[in-house]
């Protein structure tokens, strides 16, 4: 079970906890299909993030929403070894700022 | 050189390279549509007489001409104006890469995620830098690793141990096709976009996107495919066969002139570019 942006959602993906609207009436249930006329109600009701069935073998990488502390170790892995104040180091720098700005957006929602 | 490792591979090897050398070839038609592309007085009505003949081809050229990221939004039903709005390098691009590949066809998503995320990177980086046309940038980098499509058809058990050596050693995809091939899929590419007559905006991204301070003719092209590379990869978006982000070329980072200023506004862009192209792939 992952959380995954609804921009990322897939005809492959099925829902793992229902969605439900201000009065809790259910909106897609668990299990429900992302089909792209579901994908098109979510994004209607402004919801940005769902949670899916499936693990890290289902999901890539790139598509789970992590904290921002997960997400900057990830990128520290990836990048290695970097010298201050070269080509590499600005490229880092500024895609830690775009992960801040990404965690603002999403609102950290990794609690499922 | 490649051509020296070339030499030093055995028999076997040699002659499966030798094989990628000659394929494949041009279908007529596309050779046709290339052709009237490439007229100096381009009749886009006939290219688009041409086009229509193909059904598949039709339906990728309307599909992307109506996709989000160009913007016509399920307007455009013909052929003629969906060419006028994606110009003559993407037009060319699709064309002479539908009878190749079709990277969701192979099922190599985390491939096809990669290339999909350097055309996006590459058009991001040509809006803020103003340099190349955005349009033939991310044609470019959609194609960049065109190399590795072909490798992956014509010797698919190869490709498969080259991915499989990359991920276990901990080595660049290029690293290993070369230690294993004696070439690298830029150089294969390369063989195929001179066959194809590929225009120097397209064919020189594609063969330097890992040196682009050899390119002559396009050189703000394949410096911008090569940081799309970089980009995408340091993203963690998609699958280029490893899982390293290579060394920016200090040649191309200085050509660039990019400020931290304009790298926060190259991955605004990429980031709404690429929600947009994925939306469009899901939703379409």
């Amino acid at each position: 079970m992952v959380r995954v942006p609804l921009e990322f959602a897939k005809p492959t993906m099925r829902l793992a906890k229902p969605i439900c609207d201000a009065k809790g009436r259910v909106l897609a249930g668990s299990g429900s299909v992302l089909t792209p006329s579901v994908v098109r109600l979510l994004r209607r009701l402004a919801i940005q993030t769902v949670v899916v069935a499936g693990g890290d073998d289902d999901i890539a990488g790139w598509e789970a929403v992590r904290s921002l502390a997960d997400e900057r170790r990830l990128l520290e892995t990836r990048m290695g070894e970097v010298v201050p104040r070269s080509a590499r180091a600005m490229l880092q720098e500024a895609l830690d700022r775009r992960l801040a700005r990404r965690d603002r957006r999403l609102g950290s929602e990794t609690d499922g | 050189m490649a051509s020296q490792a070339l030499a030093q591979v055995t028999p076997d090897i040699r002659r499966r390279i030798e094989r990628l050398r000659t394929i494949p070839t041009m279908p007529r038609l596309i050779e046709r549509v290339v052709a009237a592309l490439d007229d100096a007085e381009i009749d886009l009505g006939r290219v688009g007489e041409l086009i229509e003949v193909d059904q598949a081809l039709t339906a990728q050229i309307l599909r992307l001409a109506n996709s989000a990221f160009y913007g016509a939004q399920g307007r455009t039903t013909h052929v003629a104006p969906a060419l006028v709005l994606l110009g003559t390098t993407v037009t060319r691009s699709l064309v002479l890469t539908s009878s190749v590949f079709d990277l969701q066809k192979v099922g190599l998503r985390g491939f096809w995620e990669h290339s999909i995320g350097c055309a996006v990177a590459a058009g991001a980086l040509a809006k803020v830098t103003q340099r190349v046309p955005p349009e033939e940038a991310s044609a470019a980098g959609l194609l960049h690793d065109l190399g590795k499509v072909i490798i992956y058809r014509e010797l698919p058990e190869d490709f498969a141990t080259i991915v499989e050596r990359a991920h276990t050693e901990g080595r660049s995809f290029r690293a290993v096709e070369q230690e294993l091939l004696g070439v690298d899929h830029a150089e294969v590419a390369t063989w195929l976009t001179a066959r194809w007559h590929f225009p120097p905006q397209l064919a020189e991204p594609i063969a330097f996107h890992h040196h682009p301070g050899r390119a002559w003719r396009a050189a703000d092209h394949a410096a911008i495919v090569h940081l799309a590379d970089i980009l995408v990869r340091a993203v963690g978006f998609g699958n280029g066969g490893d899982a390293l982000v290579p060394e920016v070329d200090p040649a191309a980072w200085a050509r660039l002139e990019l400020t931290a200023d304009m790298l926060d506004r190259v991955l605004d862009q990429f980031d709404f570019d690429l929600d947009q192209a994925l939306n469009h792939a899901v939703l379409d």
